[in-house]
């Protein structure tokens, strides 16, 4: 079996990872933050570690403003709901994954204007174009990092130019670049950062989380959940603080220490080789797949400006025909469809059938590429 | 010992940042519960070398995670500083002014202390409770009970007792007290061989010395407890006398024996007198919420299974393998660690004889469970050390005693003869079996088998003179 799909969650993870789960379980198995007992500083400690070590791996400037959130979704829902008011103004692109672009419709529902900016057919977003859109009265710009059709990785550090030169804050979508793209949330200016665990950083579904960097006042985002956090608890309003103003419920424990495992793998081969191994993979799939007649591949030339995700269709072949043979004849896992990006096929011009998505992963090899090519050329050319 | 002090914070997660950050400023810090008198949150608190007191707090403002609060704790103990030679050492300053000349009960949660409480309530007795929460009691308790936040099932079992008789009640932390005079050293005999009794120390360095101190700061006239045993005197010399609770079947004297001249004038066994029915029939009658709960059997921190506490508790290297071998030297197998057995063990040896072979001693100089027949476990004799006489001075003959060797109370008639340095040999008239090093060995006068000698920690046994 070979396994393409990483863009959607990464597989196999890292042993440490169950192991660190399992080990949270058995040893760890307080409540974190709701009593002063060893088995629940053990397990407050263990989510801290979590926290301290995303904080190195994003270079983001205090760990207690990482909030943790079951997704990335909810991350990204925690800052719009939280930030963005009646009547303000939402920049945004044409390549945006429905956990941008449905929150977003909802807010525009409740009377907030949103700016959609155009991209062009390869996928590349207009600068120009988006400079134009974020004038002074934009509360917020969103922005994926890269999306997740054709992989295509935006200039995170002029988009922060461009949204604080107008006085806006910049949420970023990470969820296919982190851990598989190096991010350092202060050197970019990425002032809220989205991120999921279970993918690029080797973790487990139902952890992620939200950045805060400094230019955004915690005061001015409101919860999504209000709760129980174990500090204040004489109170019956929701506490201030960081994190636990955000941070309301039992937390995913075993979750988050399989997300640290993850992370913690991911740190100890290094983002920069990570990305190296996956864009060369990544321009071997390019390169093989241009050469085959009927192919067409989707995103910007070369593995350079993306990460790991190649979408293509080819002459004749409907998409889902393509990924079913794929597996049935050639044990090959992809994707075919629309990925949840709607947005991003219209501008790609592949609404309403999609493409073929293949993404390989830190640990797909040269050789499951070669034959997967191979594959798609008996497919395509029998 | 020096001085500690805590840093709180608002969240449980400013806490662990902070001891990492301090940590890795080389200042030795610790998250602990904070105390409930410096924070009313479930929140942690970090517990550093109050010298350092400047410096945690110039690092932890830098650094984006200031504290609430610093706070010096009192010498060696978990509690914040007192005013200046202020009895006020009370974390409640009500409660120590309601306990001025009243009697502190301790209330476990049970129903023999509340009905102790009740009891001295319905004489007339000015009366305080006190329920001391330990913590630990945490590990298997609390995977199995419901317990609400902050608070242990027996504290809030004990406050509604308290509710429910119309006295006081205050809940004092003491989770590093009982770490160190409890938990400590029950790992410690484990690893070292013996067969601790937590219990009595529990009683002898919490209750009788940690709580009864703060009782008599707070102007206290007494202490008292749901044990079963009653307190007399000798008509003759004056001195105070232990002696067995009137129901045989509960007679907790054998917890007790510890207790000295000082601390049995002011303490009280309401139940002394009591058969448990009698306390049951009672409970109901009053109404008391806790009058259906089951006896408690267990060690109370460790569940019904210390060697699961054990691993949980001590460094994996403590638990070393070694030989498992018979008394004539022959090695039968291996063991995972001398800490997981007790003498008189049978079960779990994983040895596959052919007739029941027994733990019979635990050398911990070799690593070595020593295993033998039933017979072998039976021995004449039993050595004693920190032997402690409720009458004061040791007696200078040899004493005719009825010696008890564990909690159940049956007693073997023996020959208690000191030594020197609170030593001790106990001669038993008829050999007995399973005498495990750890455990106490507590004497009754052989001509009134209700009064409490006193007793000691049983060190070895002499296997030669096994019949």
């Amino acid at each position: 079996m070979i396994y393409l799909d990483n863009a959607a969650t990464s597989w196999p993870k890292p042993p440490e990872v169950a192991r660190a789960m399992g080990d949270f379980l058995e040893r760890a198995g307080g409540n974190p933050g709701r009593a002063g007992h060893r088995l629940s500083i053990a397990a407050a400690r263990a989510i801290s570690d979590v926290r301290e070590t995303l904080a190195a791996l994003f270079h983001a400037p205090d760990p207690l403003r990482i909030v943790f959130t079951p997704s990335v979704t909810q991350a990204i829902n925690l800052a719009l709901r939280g930030l963005v008011r009646l009547g303000d103004r939402v920049v945004t692109t044409g390549m945006e994954h429905n956990a941008v672009m449905r929150p977003l419709r909802a807010l525009e529902e409740g009377r907030v204007h949103l700016t959609v900016v155009p991209c062009r057919p390869d996928g590349e977003l207009d600068l120009l174009a988006l400079r134009q859109a974020v004038i002074p009265s934009v509360r917020l710009v969103v922005v994926a990092h890269a999306d997740n059709v054709t992989g295509a990785l935006r200039p995170l550090d002029e988009i922060a130019r461009i949204a604080h030169d107008a006085g806006a804050p910049l949420l970023v979508d990470a969820a296919q670049t982190a851990g598989a793209v190096p991010i350092d949330v202060q050197d970019l200016g990425i002032d809220l950062l989205a991120f999921t665990g279970h993918k690029g950083l080797l973790g487990p579904p139902g952890t992620g989380g939200l950045i805060l960097g400094e230019r955004v006042e915690a005061r001015e985002l409101r919860p999504l959940v209000r709760g129980g956090t174990g500090s204040h608890s004489e109170h019956e309003e929701q506490p201030e603080e960081l994190p636990d103003k955000f941070e309301s419920g039992t937390p995913n424990g075993p979750g988050l220490a399989g997300l640290g495992a993850g992370v913690r793998a991911v740190m100890q081969r290094g983002v920069e080789a990570i990305r190296a191994h996956e864009a060369a993979l990544t321009a071997g799939l390019l390169e093989g797949l241009a050469a085959i007649p009927g192919v067409r591949v989707y995103g910007p030339p070369g593995a350079g400006g993306r990460t790991a995700v190649i979408s293509f269709t080819a002459a004749g072949r409907s998409v889902s025909e393509l990924a079913l043979r794929l597996e049935e004849e050639y044990q090959i896992l992809g994707r075919a469809g629309l990925h949840c990006a709607p947005a991003a096929h219209r501008t790609l011009g592949t609404f309403p059938d999609g493409t073929v998505r293949l993404a390989p992963g830190p640990s797909t090899t040269r050789d499951e590429i070669q034959a997967t090519l191979r594959a798609v050329e008996r497919i395509v050319r029998p | 010992m020096s001085r500690e002090g805590m840093a709180i914070f608002r969240t449980t997660a400013a806490a662990l940042r902070a001891e990492r950050l301090l940590a890795g400023a080389g200042i030795g810090a610790r998250a602990a519960a904070a105390p409930r008198e410096l924070s009313r949150d479930c929140s942690l608190g970090v517990r550093f070398a109050w010298e350092a007191a400047e410096r945690v707090h110039a690092l932890l403002q830098a650094a984006g995670v200031p504290p609430v609060g610093l706070h010096p704790l009192g010498e060696g103990r978990g509690e914040p500083e007192a005013g200046t030679g202020e009895p006020a050492a009370a974390p409640e300053p009500e409660l120590a002014a309601g306990a001025a000349g009243a009697v502190v009960v301790a209330m476990s949660g049970g129903v023999d202390s509340a009905v102790a409480a009740a009891l001295l309530h319905q004489a007339g007795v000015p009366v305080v409770g006190v329920t001391l929460r330990v913590w630990s009691s945490g590990w298997r308790a609390h995977t199995r009970r419901a317990d609400r936040c902050c608070s242990l099932g027996a504290v809030a079992d004990a406050r509604a007792v308290a509710e429910r008789l119309g006295i006081d009640h205050a809940v004092l932390d003491c989770e590093a007290e009982f770490e160190r005079e409890v938990i400590q050293p029950f790992l410690a005999a484990y690893l070292g061989g013996r067969t601790p009794n937590p219990c009595l120390a529990c009683n002898s360095r919490l209750k009788f010395a940690w709580l009864r101190e703060r009782a008599r700061a707070w102007g206290a006239v007494g202490l008292a407890t749901g044990h079963y045993a009653r307190v007399t005197r000798d008509p003759v010399s004056g001195r105070y006398q232990l002696r067995r609770g009137r129901d045989p079947g509960k007679d907790q004297s054998y917890f007790l024996y510890r207790l000295t001249q000082a601390q049995l004038a002011d303490l009280r066994f309401p139940l002394g007198e009591l058969h448990k029915a009698a306390t049951r029939q009672m409970a109901l009658r009053l109404g008391l919420p806790v009058a259906g709960k089951p006896e408690s059997q267990e060690i109370c921190f460790a569940g019904g299974d210390y060697r699961a506490f054990l691993r949980e508790r001590v460094a994996p290297a403590a638990l070393r393998p070694g030989p498992m071998r018979d008394t004539g030297g022959r090695v039968l197998g291996r063991h995972a660690g001398l800490a997981l057995f007790t003498v008189g063990q049978r079960h779990g040896l994983g040895l596959g004889t052919p007739t029941p072979r027994y733990v019979v001693a635990l050398d911990p100089a070799r690593d070595e469970v020593v295993v033998g027949e039933e017979r072998e476990l039976w021995t004449r004799e039993a050595t004693l050390e920190d032997l402690h006489l409720i009458a004061g001075e040791p007696p200078g003959e040899p004493l005719r005693v009825l010696a008890q060797l564990r909690s159940a109370p049956v007693a073997a008639p023996a020959t208690l003869c000191p030594g020197p340095g609170g030593t001790a040999r106990l001669v038993f008239e008829q050999p007995q079996r399973g005498v495990a090093p750890g455990q106490a060995a507590v004497c009754y006068a052989a001509a009134d088998p209700e009064l409490v000698l006193g007793g000691g920690t049983i060190c070895g046994s002499d296997p030669a003179a096994a019949a």
